[in-house]
């Protein structure tokens, strides 16, 4: 694998399960190729990125802010002056 | 990250900081508490803790770690350490056999979705209506249900909290490429799920 244009296949597998940065020059201009060709692919890209986004909103507010979390672990752990 | 705490997430940095550690003082334990605890109740929830179990856990972590400070060299990042503490604990809750499946019925899925040539044979379906709408924080939700508790765990230690892939294989203690196969399978397990959910509202 690695020489010339990757299938759609490929191209999906390498976006679900590596880093973009840790991927060769050539890999990713191959992919960016690709990308540049294919709109299911572009659509598949983007919606990892919506995914990730939406869990991190999903998560960012939660049940007690992290003063309050901190302050209740000094005390359970008796570190609290 | 904030920069009076940074020998904190690099102890080689300030070694004097390190030994303020070891030596139980209440600031430096204060500080670390602070800088850290946040993050790890966030994974906790992410990876499917309610309250109540989130904040026991991130207490449960800290714990453990001023038991086991004498241990900690320095030579990994305290954060490291603190999810790796985090990870063996969030474990013993679950009593779930942590390991990474060597067939798994989702690679099929993925599969499926290709001819032979690679080329996409059941392109994505259009999401944005779903990603845009209030829903989407349940969907979400209710999709990492879903997941093995592995899975969940290296997706939300990568996309939650960003953390670097060498440091998530260092928590989980597993290889690079067992690690890109959760992370592979967490998300096309998750971006699935969320594409049943979706369908019909495009």
């Amino acid at each position: 694998m690695g020489k010339g244009m990757m299938n759609s296949r490929n191209v999906a597998k390498t976006l679900t399960s590596v880093d973009w940065e840790s991927l060769s020059a050539g890999r990713r201009f191959s992919i960016r190729m690709h990308l540049w060709m294919c709109q299911h692919c572009r659509r598949f890209r983007r919606q990892l990125k919506q995914m990730s986004e939406a869990v991190r909103h999903t998560f960012s507010t939660q049940p007690i802010s992290d003063d309050e979390l901190s302050r209740r672990i000094l005390e359970r752990l008796g570190l609290h002056e | 990250m904030l920069p009076e705490y940074s020998w904190l997430v690099d102890p080689a940095i300030g070694k004097v900081n390190l030994e303020k550690l070891k030596r139980r003082d209440p600031e430096a334990l204060t500080a670390a508490i602070e800088e850290h605890a946040g993050f790890l109740y966030r994974a906790s929830l992410g990876m499917g803790f309610n309250d109540t179990e989130a904040e026991d856990l991130v207490q449960d972590v800290f714990r453990v770690f001023l038991e086991s400070l004498d241990r900690f060299e320095g030579r990994s990042h305290l954060r490291t350490w603190l999810f790796g503490i985090l990870h063996r604990k969030a474990m013993e809750r679950r009593r779930e056999q942590y390991r990474e499946e060597q067939h798994d019925s989702i690679d099929s899925v993925f599969e499926s979705r290709f001819d032979r040539k690679g080329r996409w044979l059941r392109p994505p379906q259009d999401l944005d209506q779903l990603f845009a709408s209030q829903e989407i924080g349940h969907s979400i939700t209710h999709c990492l249900e879903g997941l093995p508790a592995s899975q969940r765990e290296v997706f939300i230690l990568r996309e939650m909290e960003e953390l670097e892939t060498q440091e998530i294989c260092k928590i989980l203690e597993v290889s690079l490429t067992n690690m890109s196969v959760l992370l592979h399978r967490a998300k096309i397990r998750l971006r699935e799920c969320l594409e049943a959910l979706g369908w019909g509202k495009a």
